[in-house]
């Protein structure tokens, strides 16, 4: 479980920001 | 500061800079697909890999691509590495039977040697077995300097292009990186480290037996010591090459087998400054314009020489702690270093390891005096920018080139673009973003270990001095350079998880935010330069820089610094 916790971590903190530079790029926009 | 302490500085920029032009230039050719010297040898190799990945090298990539290819190429280097972590007791090449690595700690070290950190909460001899040490965090000692030398070059590539889509394209500077600059310098220094006589070997760790037997606290006779050894060469060079800094050992380049002679630290404290001086020759060349090149270089290498005097001087001086000890402190503070580097050799290192995002110690950074100790910890501050991390520093650099055009845009009523690109609100608004996050990460991370019990419990030395311990790691950890003051008992699951995360975020959320800038530049015209134009080649531009830099990283930074070395400082003043 542990071991899953850390891996979803990692995950989610390389791949957040590419998704904050979209949503930004998309209120932007609109 | 002595004359001998001048000398060692100015022979070591020396040498640095006379190599600059010549690795500069090698490295412009090779992200501009140029013919090179190794192009024989390693282009059928090159190409072989991209047949195998199925790669188009000529399939260019807007900016979302290449941050996308990035990421998912970073997610699976730190999945693999803390994979080879949790299973290596039932892996192959552990002589030693290492035990698998807990949880917190495997996780601590994938991310610290993916995202080019090499932050060590564990001993590297006592904990990973060979595979773990060489599949494991010798591969991302490579790849995760090809990753941050590849987001510079696609923002390079931004200021070169006019009215572009894309970038380039990431796996092909990830390989060509890789196979025609790290590998190759790799090669060569590992085999001038092995000639001084440090260890590569795949054989179980040697007993030797002592000259001088000891007693055991049970007053049994300890005739015999287990000498750790290990492939560590190829894994050093790649450290100090690399701006990656975890060592073989747990004492890193202070251990006899890391850093035998005077002439393995010379090579290894080049090592370090080597890649990140170069780069910036490389950016003037491709640029097509040497001297924006040489400006950033300029600016680097003042607050380089600087510091690094400044802190050579505070070591000089005895240790006010030690006052009264009728300990002889003429040669200066020598708590905490090795005899055969002292105070000249150590304060040099120090800070050409904090200033490269490097983290790398040949002394223990912890002994320095306070102000001696506040200097290190001030460059990794700054943000890594003074030389940087490979790649890493100087797109952090051309951040601040750009805040300082901004800036004197505002002053004196002059449009500001940099290179002929026009700044505009969506490149300051990425700008700030990658100014901002990192002191946000190590304030709030020290304020927070300050308040809860396991983080201030990790501290042997309560007071302003264990404040600057936990400051100090969260500064390292936050801005990817992995040195510690120590004095922390870090392998813990509170400070694992915590320095983890501060890296994961020091890391990417500066890249995406670069390569969204970078993506946006792409697609400017080139503005001519007019006479609003403000020119970002003379001596005028290197003071302006200069300032913004140290502006920033002081305003950030001072009232922290204020709570620990400056109070240390001040309280051995009053009551040595």
């Amino acid at each position: 479980m542990l071991d899953l916790a850390y891996l979803l971590i990692t995950a989610v903190l390389i791949v957040l920001p590419m998704g904050c530079v979209a949503l930004y790029e998309r209120i932007a926009r609109d | 500061m002595t004359a001998n302490a001048w000398l060692q500085l100015f022979v070591y920029l020396a040498v640095l800079l006379a190599f600059v032009p010549l690795l500069g230039g090698y490295m412009a050719r090779v992200y501009e697909g140029e013919r090179t010297v190794l192009g024989r040898v390693l282009g059928p190799i090159e190409r072989l890999f991209y047949r195998l990945a199925g790669v188009k090298p000529d399939d260019e990539m807007g900016w979302k691509r290449y941050a996308w290819a990035m990421l998912l190429f970073n997610i699976a280097g730190a999945f693999v590495v803390y994979a080879l972590q949790r299973l290596q007791h039932l892996l192959p090449l552990n002589p030693q039977h290492m035990a698998a690595v807990t949880p917190d700690s495997s996780f601590n070290t994938a991310v610290s040697f993916a995202t080019n950190t090499n932050w060590q909460g564990y001993g590297g001899e006592s904990t990973m077995s060979y595979l773990t040490q060489m599949v494991g965090l010798c591969t991302q000692n490579f790849v995760s300097a090809a990753t941050g030398m590849a987001v510079l070059v696609a923002l390079i590539r931004a200021f070169q292009r006019k009215s572009r889509q894309t970038l380039g394209n990431f796996w092909v500077d990830l390989t060509r990186t890789t196979l025609f600059i790290l590998l190759p310098l790799s090669f060569m220094w590992a085999l001038l480290l092995i000639s001084q006589g440090v260890v590569q070997t795949f054989g179980a760790y040697e007993t030797a037996t002592l000259l001088n037997p000891l007693k055991d606290d049970k007053g049994q006779d300890i005739l015999t010591q287990l000498l750790a050894v290990g492939p560590a060469a190829s894994q050093i060079a790649i450290k100090q090459l690399g701006t990656n800094g975890g060592g073989f050992f747990n004492v890193n380049s202070a251990h006899p087998f890391e850093n035998p002679t005077t002439f393995s630290n010379f090579l290894e404290l080049l090592a370090i400054l080597l890649i990140p001086a170069a780069l910036c020759d490389t950016f003037g060349r491709m640029v097509k314009d040497r001297r924006q090149g040489l400006v950033i270089l300029a600016a680097m290498t003042a607050i380089f020489v600087a510091v690094t005097a400044t802190c050579m001087m505070n070591e000089h001086s005895p240790n006010p702690g030690l006052a009264g000890l009728s300990i002889d402190q003429s040669v200066g503070n020598m708590e905490g270093k090795e005899v055969r580097f002292g105070p000249t050799g150590s304060a040099l290192w120090a800070i050409a390891t904090t200033v490269a995002s490097n983290g790398s110690v040949n002394s223990m950074h912890d002994s320095f005096t306070p102000l001696g100790g506040l200097w290190p910890m001030w460059m990794i501050q700054l943000g890594e920018v003074v030389y940087g991390g490979v790649g890493s520093g100087l797109y952090g650099m051309l951040i601040f080139a750009i805040v300082a055009v901004f800036i004197a845009g505002l002053m004196v009523g002059r449009t500001p673009e940099y290179l002929g690109k026009k700044i505009e609100p969506y490149e300051m608004k990425m700008a700030s973003l990658v100014i901002l996050i990192v002191p946000a990460l190590v304030l709030v991370g020290t304020a927070v270990a300050c308040l809860v019990e396991p983080g201030y419990k990790a501290v042997a030395n309560p007071g302003t001095h264990g404040y600057s311990e936990m400051l100090y790691a969260f500064s390292s950890a936050a801005n990817n350079n992995g040195s510690a003051f120590a004095g922390l008992s870090a392998n813990a699951p509170f400070w694992n998880t915590a320095l983890g995360i501060c890296m994961l975020i020091g890391r990417y959320w500066l890249a995406i935010p670069v390569l969204a800038m970078a993506g946006s530049l792409v697609k400017k015209q080139h503005v001519p330069t007019s006479p609003g134009t403000l020119p970002t080649h003379t001596p005028l531009f290197v003071v302006l820089l200069i300032g913004v830099v140290l502006l920033v990283g002081a305003l950030t930074y001072v009232p922290a610094l204020a709570l620990g070395p400056v109070a240390e400082h001040l309280a051995f003043s009053v009551t040595p």
